[in-house]
């Protein structure tokens, strides 16, 4: 017996026992030509196949377990906590040079602080979202490949995820921005602002 | 008064993919978030394999899982909006295709980025070295075009091979057929595929 068809076999038992049956992990054991024989003969099986019935403690154990979390998550409530870390981190940029490029975009170059106070407080839901510009939504948009109108639908209050759901893959705090406590009502400026509202004030609490 | 039935996990098995769905937008709708989380898990831990099959042939291992959530994501999006399935293995295909190319294109717009800092717990993989768009299932032809080459009979017969009958179970369901027909003519495909791959960029799959 060829090894594809050991790998096969082993991969088939798997699946129909209801074990975690990841192709990868048979592929990994391949190269070049036996590897793609057996990644096609896996893909034709499994099409082919019934749904696996993963027995419950390794569905449990499974990464399968968090997708459905995620999208039970997303369909209930799409959110900045859930949306902006996501996109963010699908767009490979982390937070200061994320905040580095709005500050540009927004045309406040210099102060980089402010923009990132405000912005951690977008991706803890503590903004109020009725405040922040359209050209906030815009920017970010086209940094983080996420649509305006799904920034504006994700920032608006929804109903409340039910107990069970765990948002699986939402970043979590960053310890370099401090947790300001409530959300900041429109025209509230960024903590620790001084002096007359400016420019950055306008564009996240303004509307 | 709502009309949707809560089901115990154990009958989610006796029902088809599109079915699931189903149950698991009416769950929703009937505000029976438990059903509809556990209607999804069964239906991403029972499809989990075939996808990762696909994905792992286009993205980078460390990757594939973020591509693999999303293409659920879209389906149950799609769902949910109440758009259509069809016949779900192939409506999976074909957004499995869409997600590996959505994910090949931001990867090569992706601005090459330095390693994140301990601090921020987002961490990110190397880029695709050169994946090649959709590959999944260029490869997945490879199987139908050689497959669409046999006679109807050799055809019915590999087919049943690559669905994991034994040699022995496909010459008991085909009339003069033996084992040593099926295992001469399952060679010969397997001969074919080997060939094609070999002369396709596809067969270069990811390592």
């Amino acid at each position: 017996m060829s090894e594809v068809d050991r790998l096969l076999e082993q991969f088939i038992a798997a699946y129909t026992a209801g074990e975690e049956a990841d192709p990868a992990v048979y592929l990994g054991e391949l190269h070049e030509t036996d590897r793609a024989e057996l990644g096609a003969l896996i893909s034709a099986y499994l099409e082919r196949a019934p749904r696996q019935v993963l027995k419950p403690e390794v569905l449990a154990g499974s990464p399968a377990n968090a997708i459905a979390d995620e999208i039970l998550a997303e369909l209930q409530t799409p959110t900045w906590k859930t949306v902006l870390p996501r996109a963010r981190a699908r767009a490979q940029l982390r937070r200061d040079q994320l905040v580095a490029q709005l500050a540009a975009a927004l045309g406040v170059s210099g102060q980089e602080q402010k923009v990132a106070d405000y912005y951690n407080q977008m991706e803890h839901g503590r903004l109020d979202p009725t405040g922040v510009s359209d050209r906030v939504l815009e920017s970010l948009s086209k940094l983080i490949g996420e649509s305006v109108e799904a920034l504006r639908a994700a920032g608006r209050p929804g109903p409340a995820a039910s107990p069970g759901t765990v948002f699986a893959r939402q970043a979590a705090p960053d310890p370099d921005f401090a947790d300001a406590g409530c959300a900041a009502p429109p025209g509230m400026r960024s903590p620790g602002t001084e002096g007359e509202p400016d420019e950055v004030d306008r564009l996240f609490t303004n509307g | 008064m709502s009309d949707f039935n809560p089901l115990q996990p154990s009958d989610f098995d006796r029902l088809s993919d599109e079915q699931l769905i189903g149950h698991a937008v009416s769950a929703r709708e009937a505000g029976d978030s438990n059903q509809a989380r556990a209607a999804i898990g069964q239906l991403v831990g029972g499809r989990i394999a075939l996808v990762r099959s696909w994905v792992v042939k286009s993205v980078p291992a460390g990757e594939v899982d973020d591509v693999v959530a999303e293409v659920f994501a879209s389906v149950m999006r799609a769902a949910f909006d109440g758009r259509s399935m069809g016949e779900f293995i192939n409506l999976l295909k074909t957004i499995t295709a869409r997600r590996i190319a959505d994910h090949t294109r931001d990867a090569k717009k992706r601005p090459k980025t330095t390693p994140l800092p301990d601090g921020d717990n987002e961490v990110w993989t190397e880029e695709p070295s050169a994946p090649s768009e959709e590959g999944a299932v260029e490869l997945e032809d490879l199987v139908e075009r050689e497959l669409s080459k046999l006679s109807e009979d050799h055809r019915r017969v590999v087919e049943s091979k690559l669905e994991g009958h034994s040699s022995q179970e496909v010459a008991g369901g085909t009339p003069g057929m033996t084992a040593v027909n099926v295992d001469q003519i399952t060679s010969r495909f397997r001969k074919a595929l080997r060939e094609a791959l070999e002369n396709t960029e596809g067969g270069k799959m990811e390592q």
